[in-house]
């Protein structure tokens, strides 16, 4: 009886954990990559019957893929390719036990190497690859096809809302507060909010602390509230509208945000820059910034377009979104990454 | 520990500890150094567990007898050191407890004594 029990409990977990690779239209496969103390989860979703994919880099660091899995991007870019979304380590569902000593850049470059080298182990070798990295997941891609010749893996790279240079991306931070900041006062709109922004930029003037790094980011999102041309999305009502249907592991997602946003990698992201070493990238690249961005201002997207060595190269603004284009302008969003991809697959 | 008191009233307190053994819900590969990749088989972690719950509800037995208590639990799972952190997650339980008689009759005397004493 007890060989028996053993026996069907066994089953009953290989079957949890069985090996699915679904080519179709609709597909929607979960699996893990495990490497260095971590097990990321990696989702792929849409048409994989295409052979084209794109790898989501998401923002944080800390956040989650789950945020971008949404029913517009499915609809209008899953119906066409097939949606990839990985958790880097320390967040999302990727689970592990102590490996706070492996959360750094390189080591966040060989996991997103090792999950394409699985991608296309399931998928097919000669499928066509795209990174889109947003925000803090453009750090990732830059570090990515920067270093030896791993942009030969991928056919291009999609840049939204993205940063490659932290200590650039303070100072235009700062740049873009103040100069929409004086604009909004002089239209005399939101003075008593927008005056003590205006102020700590003024009496911060640069080479920048982790705190005024971080405040200085505080400010970029809290500035987005006070400006009336951008679409703004409620952040909390999104998450909720699909944290039962998407089955987020809320609690996970949480304590990994609390986790990677205290550690000691924000230091080490805080000297990161990528511009002196962008001249070696020479596959295609599209820039998607809004307009609006604080976080990360448009004119980090053209320090970008400016040091890359590629030929086919695109930089285009959404003027009706700040730092979440993908939720704020997802129309225009979908438009430019479809049209990129469908050129260069 | 749960206590019932004369009138019905159930309070409830629980703490333990353990160990939780969470499989993954997904194949999961490993690649080597040369690239070759491999599957692990019934990938997961070894966590240690803390859990911590208090509740209410009524014990139908008290004043009727119907062998039943209704009662709401919430309860605190934390695993550790997940990612190098603790993981949390809140259990709410609703539920109705039947009480066979034959334990019945002895918890409930228990119960009303330490009712009474206090």
């Amino acid at each position: 009886m007890k060989q028996i029990f053993f026996f069907i409990t066994l089953l009953i977990l290989n079957g949890c954990q069985k090996e699915k690779i679904t080519v179709s239209s609709n597909a929607s496969d979960a699996f893990y990559v495990d490497n260095a103390g971590a097990s990321m989860r990696v989702l792929v979703q849409g048409n994989t019957a295409s052979s084209t994919f794109i790898l989501v880099i998401h923002g944080g660091p800390g956040l989650s893929s789950y945020f971008y899995d949404t029913k517009y991007i499915s609809n209008n870019l899953g119906d066409k390719f097939a949606m990839v979304y990985w958790d880097q380590r320390n967040a999302g569902a990727s689970q592990g036990t102590s490996n706070g000593g492996e959360l750094h850049l390189d080591q966040m470059v060989e996991d997103l190497k090792k999950v394409i080298e699985v991608l296309k182990y399931r998928y097919g070798q000669n499928m066509s690859l795209f990174l889109l990295g947003h925000s803090f997941g453009s750090l990732i891609a830059a570090d990515f096809i920067t270093t030896a010749d791993y942009q030969n893996m991928i056919k291009g790279f999609i840049n939204v809302d993205g940063s490659h240079n932290y200590p650039l991306n303070d100072t235009l931070t700062r740049e873009a507060l103040l100069k929409e900041g004086n604009y909004q006062v002089s239209q005399n709109k939101n003075v008593e909010k927008w005056l003590p922004i205006i102020s700590y930029c003024n009496s911060h003037t640069g080479n920048f602390s982790i705190e005024e790094s971080q405040q200085l980011g505080s400010y970029a999102s809290e500035a987005e509230n006070y400006v009336d041309s951008i679409n703004h999305i409620n952040i909390v009502n999104q998450v909720l509208k699909y944290s039962i249907t998407n089955k987020y592991p809320v609690t996970a997602i949480l304590s990994n945000l609390l986790y990677s946003e205290d550690s000691n990698f924000n230091k080490e992201l805080a000297i990161k820059q990528f511009s002196s070493s962008l001249n070696i990238v020479t596959i295609p690249v599209l820039l998607l910034f809004g307009k609006y961005d604080f976080t990360c201002p448009p004119d980090l997207g053209k320090n970008f377009y400016n040091h890359i060595s590629s030929i086919d190269k695109r930089f285009v603004l959404s003027p009706q979104s700040g730092h979440n284009m993908i939720l704020e302008d997802k129309k225009f969003f979908c438009n430019e990454v479809a049209s990129f991809v469908l050129i260069h697959r | 520990m749960r206590r019932t008191k004369y009138s019905g009233f159930i309070s409830e307190f629980s703490a333990g500890a353990g160990f939780s053994r969470t499989f993954l819900g997904g194949t999961t590969y490993k690649v080597d150094e040369n690239g070759n990749i491999s599957v692990i088989k019934l990938a997961g972690y070894n966590y240690a567990l803390i859990t911590i719950g208090g509740g209410f509800g009524y014990d139908f037995s008290m004043k009727k007898q119907l062998p039943l208590s209704a009662f709401t639990k919430m309860n605190i799972i934390t695993m550790f050191p997940y990612n190098s952190t603790i993981y949390f997650r809140p259990v709410l339980e609703l539920g109705i407890r039947y009480t066979p008689v034959v334990f019945r009759s002895k918890s409930s005397k228990e119960s009303v004594a330490l009712s009474k004493q206090k």
